[in-house]
This record gives C-alpha cells, sequence and structure tokens, in this order.
C-alpha cells in the first residue's frame, strides 16, 4: 500500500451488519445467524455472507459485544443450554444401577455443570420413551445435544431428526447414525491384563466372554489378546460363554480349562467368577483371575480400573464444544476416542514365581 | 449472584431526585467516606466477597442503597469485558509443528498438507489460529523452538506426524497443551490423534471378501507395527479368527530399512509360499510391487493399499481421512486448552479416524 497521505479519506464509519445486509439483499437477522454459523441458514448463503463480510471489512464492535456479554451475564440462569443423555432399558432407581453406569453419569453431570450445561436423563426403548416422543420432547424442551450411552445389542438405531442436533456416543458402536465413539480402550485393557499377569508368572491365559461382549464391544478385547498371543507356540482357545448351554457351563468351563491347561483367566467382568468356582476351579490357588473392567469388583479382585466418570466428562466437553461452533448433524467421518486404563493388583491374581511349568512351553518343561 | 437494594427513590436523602439526576453519579468512594471505611472494602462488599464480616458488608450495602449507587453500565461493560477477554484470547494460537526440511517437502507430502488444513480449519472455526512452523529450518535449532513459541504467545501444540526417531523436540511442557498427531511413542506421551488403521485392515478384509477374494493377504513395514503397536496384525488377527487355518495367511513384514528394491523379492517369495488371491499392504507402492512379482496383477494377484491420501481409479484401498485427523488434533487442542490442562498427562487419550473404501482396477474382485 502507497504512503498514507491526507487525500485519503478519513477514518470512515465502520461497516456493520446492516451494511452486509444490503449488499447481500437479506435481512440483518439472517447475517448475525450466518456469522454464527447457525445451521438454519443454508451453507451457500453462509459462506457469501462470510465473504461479503470479509470484502467490507467487517468485524464484531468490541464495545457492543461488551455490552452484550455484560446484558447476558446479569441473568445467565434464564435458559441454560441442556444436554439429552439417554440410556436404554427401563429407567432405573439410582441405588440398582451398575457402578460404572453410575460413573459415567457423574463425570457428565460433573463436566456439564463446569460448562454450564444441565443434563437432562432419557431412557429409551420398550420400557422407555419412544423415538418419535424423545423427537417430541428435544423439541419442547429446546435440547440440541444428544449423547447415547452405552446401548445393549438390542437397539440398532436412534431414529431421531438429528439434523440440527450434536450426536455423540459413549461405546454403542452399533448403534446407527454414526457419530463420534468415546470408549474405554478396551484393547489395552486386554493387553495391559495379560502383559501384568505374565509380569506375575503366570503363563497359559485363557479368555472367557459373550458373543454380546464380542460385537457390542467391537471385537476390541479379542484383539488386544489374540495380539499378546501372537508368539504363542502353543494355541489357547477362547471360550464363548453364551455359546453352551447353561446346564453344561460348568463342565465347559472345567473342559475348557484342563484342556488348555490354565493358570489364569482372564474375561471382561467378574459375573464369571461365581460359574468358575461352581466348576471347580481354586481361586487363585490353581488359577488366577483378573477382570478387564473392575468397576465395581470388590478390592481382591486383580484387573484393570476404568475411569469412566472421565469418559463421561469427555463427552461432555466435546459435545458442547461441537455445539459451540454450530457442528451438527450426522457427521460424514467419525471418530473413536480410547480414553485410557490401568492396572490394579489383586488377590485373585497373587504374584507366583515359580507356577506349575516354568517355561512359556508347559508340554516341553513338563517333560 | 449478588443484587444490589433496589430503587433509591424511596430514601431519603436530603436533595430531591430531580437535582439527584443531575448530580454526578455516586461513587465507591462516597460510600467509603459515609461508611468509615477505605473504598476497596466497599469494593469487596458489593460483590459479596466471603472475606468480609456479614455485618459490615450488610452496613455497607445498607449506606449504598441509602447514597443511590448504582453501577455505571458502559464502565461495567468495559471491566466485564477486559476480564472476560483474558479467557478466549489467552489461548487462542496454535502452532502445528512439522519436521519435514522445507516447505517444499511438506506441499510434497499430501498427508502432511491434509492434516495441517484440517486443523487450521477447524482451529479458524473455534475462533483460534493454526501456523505451520518448521523446526527443522537452517534458522532453526531446538533451543530457537521455544523462545520463538514463547515470544510469539502459541500455548497449544500440534506435532504433526513427525518421522520418527530423527526427531526429538524438548519444550517447558508445562507450559503448553499439546496433541500429537501419530507419532504415538516419541516422548514425551501426550494425547494422540492418528488414523485407524485397525479399522482400515478389517475395512479391507471385509470388502475383498465381499469381492470373492478368500486367500488375502497383508503385507506391512514392521516399522508401522512397532509404531501403532501392532494395530495391523490386530485388524488381521480378527479377521482371520473365524477361518478355516488354510486361508489364515501369515502376515508378510518388510524391514525397517527395506526401500521398494529390498522389498519385491520378499513380497515374490511369499506370494510364491502363500499363493494369497491379494494382497492389503500399507505401502502406497503395492501396485508397482505387485506387478514385479511377475503375476498378471489384478487376475492372479489382486492388491488393494491400506493408505490411499486421495482416491487413485488404479488402485483399490482404504482412503485415510487426514483431513479429520487434522480436525481432531486441534479440537482436542481447544477443550483441553479451555480447561486449563497444560503439561504432560498422566494417562494421554488416544483418537483414532477411521477410512473410508474406495474401489479400484487393482481389486476388482472374483467373478
Amino acid at each position: 500500500m502507497s504512503s498514507l497521505g491526507p487525500d485519503l479519506p478519513g477514518p470512515a464509519r465502520l461497516p456493520t451488519m446492516k451494511d452486509i445486509a444490503r449488499l447481500a439483499g437479506v435481512h440483518q437477522s439472517t447475517v448475525s445467524l450466518a456469522l454464527r454459523d447457525n445451521p438454519e441458514i443454508p451453507a451457500a448463503t453462509r459462506q457469501r455472507i462470510r465473504a461479503i463480510a470479509q470484502q467490507i471489512g467487517y468485524h464484531p464492535d468490541p464495545v457492543l459485544d461488551a455490552f452484550n456479554l455484560h446484558r447476558l451475564s446479569s441473568h445467565p440462569l434464564r435458559s441454560a443450554p441442556a444436554i439429552a443423555y439417554i440410556n436404554d432399558g427401563a429407567p432405573t432407581p439410582a441405588g440398582a444401577e451398575s457402578a460404572a453406569r453410575r460413573a459415567t453419569y457423574a463425570g457428565a453431570r460433573d463436566a456439564a455443570a463446569r460448562l454450564g450445561f444441565v443434563l437432562d436423563r432419557f431412557f429409551v426403548g420398550s420400557d422407555g420413551v419412544s423415538p418419535a416422543r424423545l423427537n417430541r420432547i428435544l423439541h419442547a424442551r429446546n435440547i440440541d445435544c444428544v449423547i447415547i450411552v452405552s446401548f445393549s445389542r438390542a437397539i440398532a438405531e436412534l431414529p431421531l431428526r438429528w439434523d440440527g442436533l450434536c450426536g455423540l456416543k459413549i461405546e454403542s458402536f452399533h448403534v446407527q447414525p454414526a457419530f463420534d465413539v468415546i470408549t474405554p480402550d478396551h484393547q489395552e485393557a486386554a493387553r495391559l491384563a495379560l502383559a501384568h499377569l505374565r509380569r506375575l508368572g503366570y503363563h497359559r491365559i485363557g479368555m472367557v466372554l459373550t458373543r454380546d461382549e464380542d460385537d457390542r464391544l467391537r471385537q476390541l478385547p479379542r484383539a488386544g489378546y489374540l495380539v499378546e498371543l501372537q508368539a504363542e507356540t502353543a494355541p489357547i482357545e477362547l471360550l464363548y460363554l453364551d455359546e453352551t448351554k447353561p446346564s453344561d457351563e460348568r463342565r465347559n468351563l472345567a473342559a475348557w480349562i484342563a484342556r488348555n491347561r490354565l493358570d489364569a483367566v482372564i474375561a471382561p467382568s467378574d459375573r464369571i467368577l461365581t460359574p468358575l468356582r461352581q466348576a471347580g476351579a481354586a481361586i487363585p490357588a490353581d488359577l488366577g483371575f483378573a477382570c478387564l473392567d473392575r468397576t465395581g469388583c470388590d478390592d481382591q479382585v486383580a484387573g484393570v480400573d476404568v475411569n469412566h466418570h472421565l469418559i463421561g466428562a469427555n463427552a461432555v466437553e466435546l459435545i458442547a464444544m461441537r455445539r459451540r461452533i454450530n457442528q451438527r448433524g450426522t457427521p460424514e467421518d467419525t471418530s473413536i476416542t480410547f480414553v485410557p486404563v490401568s492396572w490394579h493388583d489383586g488377590a485373585s491374581a497373587p504374584f507366583r514365581p515359580h507356577p506349575h511349568a516354568v517355561s512359556a512351553h508347559p508340554r516341553a518343561a513338563g517333560a | 449472584m449478588f443484587e444490589l437494594p433496589s430503587s433509591p427513590a424511596s430514601t431519603a436523602v436530603p436533595d430531591g431526585p430531580e437535582e439527584r439526576e443531575s448530580a454526578r453519579h455516586v461513587t465507591l468512594k462516597d460510600i467509603a467516606l459515609k461508611a468509615g471505611v477505605h473504598f476497596t472494602t466497599v469494593s469487596l462488599a458489593l460483590r459479596g466477597h466471603p472475606s468480609l464480616l456479614p455485618t459490615t458488608r450488610a452496613r455497607i450495602l445498607e449506606i449504598a442503597g441509602e447514597l443511590g449507587y448504582r453501577r455505571d453500565p458502559v464502565f461495567m461493560a468495559l471491566t466485564s469485558r477486559r476480564a472476560n477477554a483474558q479467557t478466549p484470547h489467552k489461548v487462542c494460537r496454535m502452532a502445528f509443528l512439522t519436521d519435514e526440511p522445507s516447505q517444499n517437502s511438506f506441499d510434497r507430502a499430501s498427508h502432511m498438507r491434509y492434516f495441517y488444513d484440517g486443523a487450521r480449519r477447524q482451529a479458524e472455526r473455534m475462533g483460534y489460529t493454526c501456523d505451520l512452523m518448521f523446526i527443522r529450518g537452517q534458522d532453526f535449532t531446538p533451543d530457537t523452538l521455544e523462545v520463538r513459541l514463547r515470544n510469539q504467545g502459541y500455548e497449544g501444540v500440534i506435532i504433526g506426524a513427525f518421522h520418527l526417531p530423527n526427531t526429538r523436540i524438548v519444550l517447558d511442557w508445562e507450559r503448553y497443551t499439546l496433541v500429537k498427531i501419530d507419532t504415538q511413542f516419541m516422548e514425551p506421551d501426550f494425547a494422540f490423534v492418528s488414523n485407524d488403521q485397525m479399522h482400515a485392515v478389517r475395512l479391507a478384509w471385509q470388502q475383498l471378501r465381499q469381492r470373492g477374494y478368500r486367500r488375502i493377504g497383508m503385507a506391512v513395514g514392521r516399522y508401522d507395527e512397532i509404531a501403532t503397536r501392532d494395530l495391523y496384525s490386530a485388524g488381521c488377527l480378527i479377521e482371520q479368527a473365524g477361518l478355516p487355518p488354510e486361508d489364515r495367511i501369515p502376515p508378510l513384514h518388510f524391514d525397517y530399512a527395506d526401500r521398494v528394491q529390498e522389498a519385491d523379492p520378499k513380497l515374490r517369495a511369499w506370494v510364491r509360499q502363500y499363493r494369497p488371491q491379494v494382497v492389503v499392504s500399507n505401502w502406497s507402492e503395492i501396485l508397482s510391487m505387485a506387478v514385479a512379482t511377475g503375476l498378471r496383477v489384478p487376475e492372479e494377484l489382486a492388491c488393494a493399499c491400506l493408505c490411499l491420501s486421495d482416491p487413485d481409479p488404479r488402485v483399490a484401498g482404504v482412503i485415510q481421512n487426514h483431513h479429520a485427523v487434522g480436525r481432531r488434533a486441534a479440537e482436542m487442542l481447544a477443550i483441553a486448552a479451555k480447561s486449563e490442562q497444560r503439561g504432560i498427562p498422566a494417562r494421554p487419550a488416544a483418537v483414532r479416524i477411521a477410512g473410508r473404501w474406495q474401489d479400484g482396477a487393482s481389486a476388482p474382485g472374483i467373478p
């Protein structure tokens, strides 16, 4: 630019939204919405308005901003935005909920409070509200953020009018539409359990799970298990508990342990402990045990700690950001956030300096 | 929120309301004079500060009411803006660090460009800026990085897919919020975002099976396995788990130093031994490597690439969503910065972005 001579026009009036509106041929409220990226304005219009704004050098007036801020801050509670937190199944009384579910909810609620949101909890499915009714409720209450939380395999889709909504899932990989997912790092949990059990002196570690868990967790625990077992010379079978009749469960467990010469077992939850004991396994004398999510287990149980509170908090933080920048509707691409896990030593898997076999090749060692 | 005693109209002040209107506003100092305290005490009392005795506070409030003290709206707007402006403006700059030696080489690496574009656009959408910074330029040493970040007010740093293991940076970590793209194992351990390699393998596998391929083999760099902690193998193992043993082809691993000329004979020998119908690989040269085996491509040996950056009608495979990786990195950074999470986290999260399948002439399917 050349020198700022006196022939330049004096400090002109700053361009306003009205100027942009005149140039764009729209109402000034449209300009206001467009500059805030409101999805109700067509994307093409938003782009055009932003281009005009840039062309004429519009920027928000800081003093007006200050006034607006002042005005808004004097009645901040008039309508705190709400986030719908959606579980499936029947509404459960707080005391009857699983520890994991309680912790996730508490994490979400704390983060919501910190960020100036309120959390509205709903239960959908055959025992809860229908999607159609949920749609009406969300609309009536002006709720535009929805978090789908740990749905069971019974619900494959949550058909809401997603266009104006910000959506996110905690676990619930299988639920359509596809949104970003926040989940415990199940794969890492399995790897961590195997690594620590080996450190503690276990060599033949079996995994028992159900097909339902395997599908619901998108095979992640199994993937971690298989990767850790790659170097194993004598293969170890997986046991799917729901593939046998309940009446055969004990016999199958006992046979599986004997056939694979297991000295430890890992499983997604500690529900398996009772059937294992009924099958004649003395834990931890004969068989070590570790659980892939210790939440709600007693201190004796070795295994992996999962920070469900953090998962709930992460979900709320992410959805609050998405709402702020008006990133709504079903996304074109999705991410998975794997929240880290950690190991917890417990009496169910004590240190075993000299187990039954002394090497990773029990057949050779046992000879 | 604290409320001042309402309207002074009923209070008995010597001057009539009309006269007072024209007089100067009542200030904190007037109240202080009458209450016999310092004006800062008045300020604290009016803001309901807990350090004052409740009786003192009540007395000062009463005097304020008597004198008809009212906050000056313009002044309040400005101070409120000044106070609030600190938060959004303090951490509004992100630096995207690259260890590419020059702008030219950066531009040639399309995935780098996409990472950065995604990050920059998302940053701007959130009210941040995101600048590209070369840390291997001639005018740059590890020491100058810290100085430059500090002087230019960067507080968010994205470590953009460094080439391991030759790059190391050392910063006063506690000053910054950091997110890594790839480079999971570069010290220190920060949250990172990357493409979902396990998903890519599984997606390719499922798509190829749908197209009639039964014998699918995977050939990947050993280094990439290490850098992702075996995510390629994890995908392969899960997909092979349900197959008859004769269709489970052991993966081929290229060594770290292998270039195409070293990899070609390895691929040829592996293909001869295991006779795959299709090979999936994370090497972008896989099509020419398949041709170099001497087999007819795709009739005798089809191939698919796991890390396409852009659609290519000649090559089937998974298009990685590098833009989304960059976007998610900027988003994580903004969320962390907003809650003042700085320094090295105790247990950082991992975020992975799914790619999408793209058909191509290299794997047309088996009729």
